[in-house]
C-alpha cells in the first residue's frame, strides 16, 4: 500500500460506536465525583491524623505545641495534595501534549518534595516536642544533654522507618505513573 | 449546548474511535478510553474558543486523554472501577472485517505512544504545523520523525 492508499483506508474507517448522549453529563459527574472522592479520602486521612494530635492536649496541656505544629504542617501540605489532581482538569487537557506532561511531572515532583519535607522534618521535631509535652524534661535529675543523647537512637530509628515507608508509598502509588510521564516526555523530545 | 455537542461528536466520532483503537489492546480498555475521551470533550467544550479547527482541538484532547489513560493503566495495573451504565453501545473491535484496516491498526499499535499520535495525525492529513502544535514540539521534529515512521510503518505492513 502506498501513502495515499493508507490515508484513504484510515480516513474511511467508519465503524464507530452509537453514543447515548443523555448519559454523557451523568458519566462526567461520576468521573468528577470519583476524583473528588480520592482527594477527600487523602485529605481526611491527613486531617484525622492531625486531629489525633489534639486529643492528648486535654490530658497534657503542653502537648498543645505538638498539636499546633501538626496543624501548621497540615495547612501547608493539604493544598499540595489537592494540586495533584489538577492536571486532569478540563483546561489542562487542552494544552499541547508536551506542556501537559511537564505540568504533570512538576506537580508530582512538588508533591514528593513537600511530602518528604513534612515526613522527614515533622518526625524528628515532633518527638522532642512530645517529650516536652508529656513533661519528661520536668523534675528530672538528668541533664538535658543526657536526655537528648538517650533519645537520639529512638529518633534515628523512627526517622529511618519513616523514610522507608514514605519512599515505599511513593514507589507503589506514584512512581510508576511519574516514570511513564517522564518516558513519554523523553520520547517526545528526541527526534 | 447539548445538540451542538452532539453535532461536534457525530462529525468527529471517527477520531475517538481510531485513537481508541491504536491506544488500547482490549475491549475493556477501548470502552473505558472512549468514555473518558467523550467526557473530557464534554467538559472542555466550554473552553473551546475556535482558535483551532474543531478536529484539531478534538485530537488535542483525545491524545492527552489517551496518554493519561496509559499512565492510569500503569498505576492501577489494568484494574478498572467500572462506571454505572454505558455512554455508548459498540460491538467488540475484533469483529471488524476489514483486514487491511486491522493490519494498519495493529502496525500503529506496535509503535511508541507518541509515534502513534504522529502517525494518526499524519494519516488524517493534519499539517506539520497542526501536529507540532498538538504535541508541543517543533515542525522539524515532526518532519524528521514522520520520515522515519513512514518507513517503519511500510515495513510493518509489508511483512
Amino acid at each position: 500500500m502506498n501513502e495515499l492508499e493508507l490515508k484513504k483506508l484510515w480516513q474511511t474507517a467508519q465503524s464507530a460506536p452509537t453514543i447515548n448522549f443523555e448519559r454523557v453529563e451523568k458519566t462526567s459527574n461520576d468521573i468528577q465525583n470519583r476524583l473528588r472522592r480520592k482527594v477527600k479520602i487523602e485529605v481526611w486521612v491527613q486531617i484525622a491524623a492531625t486531629a489525633a494530635t489534639i486529643i492528648p492536649v486535654f490530658f497534657f496541656p503542653k502537648m498543645i505545641f505538638v498539636a499546633l505544629f501538626a496543624i501548621a504542617m497540615t495547612v501547608w501540605y493539604v493544598p499540595e495534595l489537592r494540586k495533584l489532581y489538577q492536571p486532569e482538569s478540563s483546561e489542562a487537557v487542552s494544552l499541547p501534549v508536551k506542556d501537559l506532561l511537564i505540568l504533570k511531572i512538576q506537580t508530582m515532583k512538588n508533591f514528593f518534595r513537600r511530602t518528604r519535607f513534612v515526613m522527614y522534618v515533622f518526625a524528628p521535631f515532633t518527638y522532642p516536642l512530645m517529650l516536652f509535652g508529656l513533661g519528661n524534661f520536668e523534675n528530672s535529675t538528668k541533664s538535658i544533654s543526657t536526655i537528648i543523647l538517650a533519645n537520639v537512637i529512638t529518633v534515628i530509628i523512627t526517622e529511618i522507618a519513616i523514610i522507608l515507608l514514605t519512599e515505599w508509598y511513593f514507589k507503589v502509588l506514584y512512581k510508576p505513573v511519574l516514570e511513564e510521564w517522564e518516558n513519554l516526555l523523553y520520547e517526545l523530545e528526541i527526534s | 449546548m447539548e445538540s451542538e455537542f452532539e453535532q461536534i461528536i457525530n462529525e468527529n466520532v471517527g477520531i475517538l474511535h481510531k485513537l481508541c483503537r491504536v491506544y488500547t489492546f482490549n475491549t475493556d480498555e477501548y470502552e473505558e478510553l472512549f468514555q473518558e475521551m467523550l467526557v473530557q470533550i464534554w467538559r472542555s467544550a466550554k473552553n473551546f474558543r475556535g482558535e483551532a479547527r474543531i478536529s484539531t482541538w478534538i485530537y488535542q484532547i483525545c491524545i492527552n486523554t489517551a496518554l493519561g489513560f496509559r499512565a492510569k493503566i500503569v498505576r492501577h495495573k489494568k484494574r478498572f472501577e467500572p462506571l454505572e451504565g454505558k455512554i455508548f453501545s459498540y460491538t467488540a473491535p475484533d469483529t471488524e472485517k476489514d483486514e487491511q484496516l486491522q493490519k494498519l491498526y495493529g502496525a500503529i499499535r506496535e509503535l511508541k505512544p507518541i509515534d502513534r499520535a504522529i502517525v494518526s495525525l499524519y494519516l488524517d492529513d493534519k499539517s506539520y504545523d497542526e501536529t507540532a502544535n498538538i504535541l508541543g514540539i517543533s515542525k522539524t521534529n515532526v518532519a524528521t520523525r514522520l520520515m522515519r515512521l513512514k518507513v517503519k510503518l511500510t515495513e510493518k505492513l509489508t511483512v
